[in-house]
């Protein structure tokens, strides 16, 4: 993957989870994967069509999930991970990729995203591209999030 | 009379925000909907002032829905509420009759000027 794409979801993630209220965002570790993504608790999935193909998968663990949420809904305590919590997530990942693509779009290429699938449990594995994927961690007060890159073209 | 305001997102916590938020500032929130076809059935039913749209979604996208409520009544108000923010889809957007275009995550104070100028 290239440097600048890469620098384009980097730029994404550091400027729309503040926008919904998390802090202490910082870039940890990018490593090359095989095609393969181990799940965490908690996987959503969203692919990226049109002038880019590739798909994406957020990892994170279910208290991460439900931390977010809960900044996500004001302050409003998330229990547990239920249908509206699951949605915020959905959404957060929803407006991180379009953010990223949307600066792709800016370079001169058109990127469509699909809606998100959420995926619990950790006893699945997730094919992400047919090629190697570059998994990013960021840490965030509310906990870790690893996304998982996977562009074909 | 305060106007009635249909939502179509296909996630949950962003029907339930944006509700929350016209409420707050005295809409009338009179149906939501997780699809394009959700949404084309509730406009012809409800007829309502403003529909706020997601393009995004699963069935049909918003775009799409967004034509065959203009094609049924061609003095339909509708906003665009979409994460993609690239130039080729608010132009589609606005070419095939949006009124006007919002960002997510959008700033509150700006979503309540842009329905108030509506």
């Amino acid at each position: 993957m290239d440097s600048n794409m890469l620098k384009t979801f980097i730029d994404a993630v550091l400027s729309v989870l503040p926008m919904l209220g998390l802090t202490d965002i910082k870039q940890g570790n990018a490593i090359e994967k095989d095609k393969l993504a181990a799940a965490k608790d908690v996987t959503i999935l969203i692919g990226l069509s049109q002038d880019i193909r590739g798909n994406l998968a957020y990892g994170l663990s279910e208290e991460c999930a439900r931390n977010i949420a809960s900044i996500m809904m004001g302050g409003m305590p998330v229990p547990k991970f239920d249908e509206l919590a699951q949605s915020a997530i959905c959404e957060l990942v929803n407006m991180v990729t379009a953010s990223a693509a949307t600066n792709l779009g800016s370079a001169g290429k058109v990127v469509n995203i699909s809606p998100p699938t959420l995926v619990t449990g950790q006893n699945v594995k997730v094919r992400v591209s047919h090629e190697q994927i570059l998994a990013i961690e960021f840490i965030t007060s509310a906990g870790t999030i690893e996304i998982n890159v996977g562009i074909e073209c | 009379m305060s106007k009635r305001i249909l939502i179509v997102d296909d996630t949950m916590f962003m029907r339930v925000k944006i509700r929350g938020l016209l409420e707050k500032w005295g809409y009338q929130v009179v149906g939501e909907g997780a699809n394009g076809l959700e949404a084309v059935a509730k406009y012809k039913e409800l007829q309502p002032d403003i529909v706020l749209m997601d393009i995004t979604m699963p069935e049909m996208d918003g775009i799409a829905a967004l034509k065959e409520i203009r094609a049924f009544d061609a003095k339909a108000t509708v906003v665009m509420v979409s994460a993609l923010g690239q130039e080729s889809f608010v132009m589609e957007a606005i070419r095939s009759g949006a009124r006007n275009y919002l960002v997510k995550p959008f700033q509150e104070d700006k979503f309540e000027e842009v329905l108030a100028r509506l």
